[in-house]
């Protein structure tokens, strides 16, 4: 395969391409959903290609093709320099790369059990009991489990004499109870909601998440949700749970601080973010306990790797440092914008026929210093909010709304009574500002997003926000009309 | 493009390899073509070519599913032998349901020649028009030109186009699709503007370009007003976003089956106002798409709200089987969690023009499109989400100036139920509908532009 990918850069080059590189990407995809007592779904996934990303006269091409014959490359690395040729019709300046020395290695996800290996009847069998101990009331009218596990075979040359090989897994899953009574509706989901809890390792993690021990619990308080009060509206002091931290992350931060979407080359889709070329090292994003880094070498992130999809080796860096907005996330066409001369290794793709795009990496809330029961002790009127729901977010960031499937009321410094309906609305930098605690590394937690939408054509990436629970003073909440 | 003689070599391959009680294949994918432009200039373009081939293979009450895209015939054998391996470690279920039966049918009324055929040289050129017009102005813009051929859809998922099975069943169809839209910035003001077609010979760049930096050009220097219940009137691109939960929340077969929607037990009922029918119509001219659902069930036309009653649900086999009513042809390739989806809905529009329409507010504001719209309550059908690109006040029956954007938190059965007024029903590629003037639509809060 590699002579066919180096012959394939070679025929874009020959084609007159200033720079070339591709990536073949073999995908395995196995998933499993089991939902009232059926499989209602089992499917085995394969699908490989490549995708040959050009610089012709300055400006972007690419071409991808599943059909890997000699003659079909050819022809996609041809029409790969065409396109680049039709982009050059509407260019400012050429783009220029920052400088990456060309790697050649090999990186592969750490894993103790190759989930491919795991015979189905053992995860059929966890998934028909797991989902069969969510029907613990017959108010639960829908419990489904599942089990997804992804892997991708990368193989990444390139013209300035790159040649990187790397295995990516990502394992998970979860479960979901769905209670119904009247007009009432309330789910709860485990590890996470969204398809359950993904992370960058082998079938080991299924094991630690202990499905069936946690089963009884989610479905009973799905049921208790139906008759729990609903959550008041005024202000509050609000701490968030890992999920519902990892989901502000992403949407507040992540997306604001993606480099192509601050210069409008996500405008007429994602859209722009409020976190203008401007405010870089000169704006307050939050309170001083607020560091917000990102790691593409996060043990267990499904953003984890060796190098991006442009080669870029992987690193760690602070977006927000006590407080202040210092970085971005960058490719190699846009690190000279943020004065750098090299890239921050955030260009990926979401499979062999989609061109890389700025993507957030790994991306955590440094642990504080807080212990949770001290935070929880301190609090005199707050709410505890766990595990998202549902999310909304303007276009430049700013103006949010989020929800949790389960709230409790924190009253002088003890949890008190369930909560359904917890949603909470804010703006970006009033909100982070408004964080006065973060708990220590103790609580600290990695927790997955294996949806995250961006680009046209539509790309789908994987990241991880990991980060413990923290405090927010008098947020916006209840927010329903 | 794989054509029908590829698809029928493929799907006659798979039938000789199954030793399954029946077997499905269904193929989706095809070519897109996507120039994407930002601050006045193309900064990424691109060409795919794509496929996914499903093997469904049945055994008594047990399915397996395995997908490829190598067609070789050691690939097919390794889909096959993995689907079956599937079924077979599976217990028997009455959800899995006999494979539908059905006729032989081919159709490529939604295909154009001069779609498929599109140099990236054409696209580039709707680009540089689009520049021309912005530049002219002093506005910055953006957007895509896409092409495609086949059914590779908007957020890269892939729909079929082929689906045959071993009861005789055999459904085929091509579909082409042109997109030229674009998003036009000045200071404080922004527009959008898009056509969405069959044929790219219909897409005029610079119509859609002027009608982008018309708009951006008209929200400039927006004013903040305080949030609250406003009549609000919507043109037809604000309301698709709307519609869509209608139907994935309220409408979807599947969750009346398990009673998630509020909707269930309110077939024959009045739940909105009078003025308010919706139906599915895959024959309107100018609606275009491929009129055969993932099992080749064919979409029909159907009337789903009439004067505010609801008259049907949308229903895949499966859902269909469990509430007893009859499959409509929604329903995406089996099996799936997600149950059946409107795929041609036409709301019924009325006569006023959008004039008319404002012409009847005191005090109310103009949205142009809605943002981010995601569930808030599914049982109260409450949604949140933002205005965008261009959201303007109301005053004494006539337009004002711009405002800033707000957030809303709206409950859907309220807003189909609040409709005062309907414009003239407008096809916006696979769905159609009408501006509206909605009564008590509720923003909850604003936003810095």
């Amino acid at each position: 395969m590699k002579e066919r990918v180096q012959e394939t850069v070679d025929t874009a080059r020959s084609h007159g391409a200033e720079y070339a590189d591709a990536r073949w990407v073999r995908q395995k995809t196995e998933e499993l959903v089991v939902k009232n007592g059926a499989l209602s779904l089992a499917e085995m996934g394969r699908t490989q290609g490549i995708g040959i990303r050009v610089l012709k006269n300055g400006a972007w091409g690419f071409a991808s093709t599943d059909r890997m014959d000699k003659d079909n490359l050819n022809a996609a690395a041809a029409r790969a320099v065409e396109v680049a040729e039709a982009s050059s019709m509407v260019m400012n300046e050429p783009v220029e790369l920052a400088r990456e020395p060309a790697q050649r290695g090999s990186w592969a996800t750490p894993f103790e059990i190759n989930p491919f290996n795991v015979s189905r009847e053992e995860k059929l069998n966890l998934l028909f009991n797991v989902e069969k101990a969510l029907h613990v009331d017959e108010r639960i009218k829908v419990g489904q489990a599942q089990l997804l596990f992804d892997e991708q075979k990368i193989l990444f040359v390139s013209s300035e004499g790159a040649e990187i090989e790397q295995s990516v897994l990502a394992s998970g899953g979860g479960i979901t109870a769905t209670a119904v009574d009247g007009n009432s509706i309330e789910r709860r989901s485990y590890p996470n909601s969204a398809g359950g809890m993904h992370l960058g390792a082998g079938y080991e993690v299924v094991k630690e998440f202990d499905l069936q021990a946690n089963a009884d619990r989610i479905a009973g308080e799905a049921v208790d949700l139906l008759s729990a009060e609903q959550c008041p509206v005024g202000e509050k002091d609000i701490i968030l749970d890992w999920s519902q931290q990892a989901l502000q992350i992403h949407e507040s931060c992540g997306h604001a601080s993606e480099l192509d979407r601050v210069l409008g080359m996500e405008a007429n889709f994602a859209g722009r973010s409020f976190l203008t070329i401007e405010k870089l090292g000169d704006f307050k994003y939050g309170s001083e306990f607020v560091n917000l880094v990102a790691d593409s070498t996060l043990e267990r992130g499904l953003a984890t790797r060796g190098w991006d999809d442009e080669g870029v080796g992987a690193q760690k860096w602070h977006v927000v440092e006590n407080g202040q907005f210092i970085a971005y996330l960058t490719s190699r066409e846009l690190a000279s914008i943020e004065g750098n001369d090299r890239s921050r290794g955030c260009n990926r793709a979401e499979g062999w026929n989609r061109i890389p795009i700025i993507r957030i990496p790994n991306l955590g809330l440094a642990p504080g210093t807080w212990d949770l029961d001290d935070l929880i002790a301190d609090t005199e009127d707050g709410i505890w909010m766990e595990t998202n729901r549902s999310w909304s977010i303007d276009q430049m960031r700013l103006n949010f709304q989020f929800s949790t499937e389960l709230g409790y009321e924190i009253k002088n410094g003890k949890r008190g009574k369930m909560l359904k309906g917890c949603t909470y609305q804010s703006r970006t930098p009033d909100f982070w500002a408004a964080c006065d605690a973060v708990c220590n590394e103790k609580w600290w937690k990695p927790f997955g997003v294996m949806n995250c939408g961006k680009g046209e054509p539509g790309q789908v990436a994987r990241m991880t926000h990991g980060s413990a629970p923290a405090r927010f003073r008098k947020i916006r909440v209840g927010v329903s009309k | 493009m794989i054509g029908e003689k590829e698809f029928c070599t493929i799907r006659d391959r798979v039938f000789t390899i199954s030793g399954a009680d029946e077997t499905e294949v269904v193929l989706g994918g095809g070519c897109e073509n996507l120039t994407r432009f930002g601050e006045n200039r193309i900064t990424q373009n691109v060409s795919e070519e794509r496929y996914d081939l499903r093997v469904r293979v049945r055994f008594g009450r047990r399915q397996g599913v395995a997908t490829t895209n190598d067609f070789s015939d050691g690939s097919l054998e390794n889909c096959v032998a993995e689907a079956t391996a599937l079924a077979k470690v599976q217990e028997e279920s009455e959800r899995v349901l006999d494979f539908h039966q059905g006729d032989e049918r081919t159709e490529d009324v939604a295909w154009s020649r001069d779609t498929a055929e599109i140099s990236a040289a054409t696209r580039a050129e709707w680009v540089r028009t689009a520049v021309e017009v912005a530049e002219a102005d002093g506005l910055e813009v953006g957007g895509i030109a896409l092409t495609s051929e086949g059914t590779i859809e908007d957020y890269g998922q892939i729909g079929p186009f082929a689906v045959a099975n071993t009861t005789g069943l055999y459904r085929f169809g091509s579909k082409t699709r042109a997109v030229f839209e674009v998003s036009a910035k000045k200071g404080a003001g922004a527009g959008r503007a898009r056509i969405l077609a069959s044929s790219a010979g219909d897409v005029d760049a610079a119509a859609v370009a002027r009608d982008a930096c018309r708009r951006a050009l008209e929200s400039q220097d927006p004013t903040t007003i305080p949030p609250g219940s406003y009549t609000v009137v919507f043109e037809a691109e604000a309301v698709i976003d709307l519609l869509f939960y209608l139907g994935y929340l309220g409408m979807n077969g599947m969750s009346v089956a398990e009673k998630r929607s509020p909707l269930w037990d309110k077939l024959g009922e009045k739940v909105f106002g009078d003025n308010f029918n919706l139906t599915e119509n895959p024959d309107l001219p100018g609606l275009f798409g491929i009129s055969f659902d993932g099992e080749g069930v064919d979409t029909n036309p159907l009337k789903i709200v009439e004067n505010g009653v609801i008259r049907s649900f949308v229903h895949d086999r499966l859902s269909a089987h469990l509430s007893g009513q009859t499959p409509t042809g929604h329903g995406l390739p089996q099996p799936n969690s997600w149950g059946a989806f409107m795929r041609f809905p036409v709301i019924e529009g009325g006569d006023e023009s959008l004039e008319d329409l404002i012409a009847g507010v005191d005090n109310g504001v103009l949205v142009t499109r809605l943002w981010y719209t995601n569930v808030v309550d599914p049982m109260r059908m409450m949604m949140t989400g933002m205005t965008r690109d261009g959201t303007f006040r109301i005053e004494n029956g006539k337009l004002g100036g711009p405002v800033k954007n707000f957030r809303y938190n709206q409950s859907l059965l309220d807003f189909f139920s609040n409709i005062e007024a309907l414009g003239r029903t407008e096809v916006k590629g696979e769905v159609a509908l009408p501006a509206m003037r909605v009564r008590n639509f509720n923003f909850s809060s604003g936003t810095d532009f």
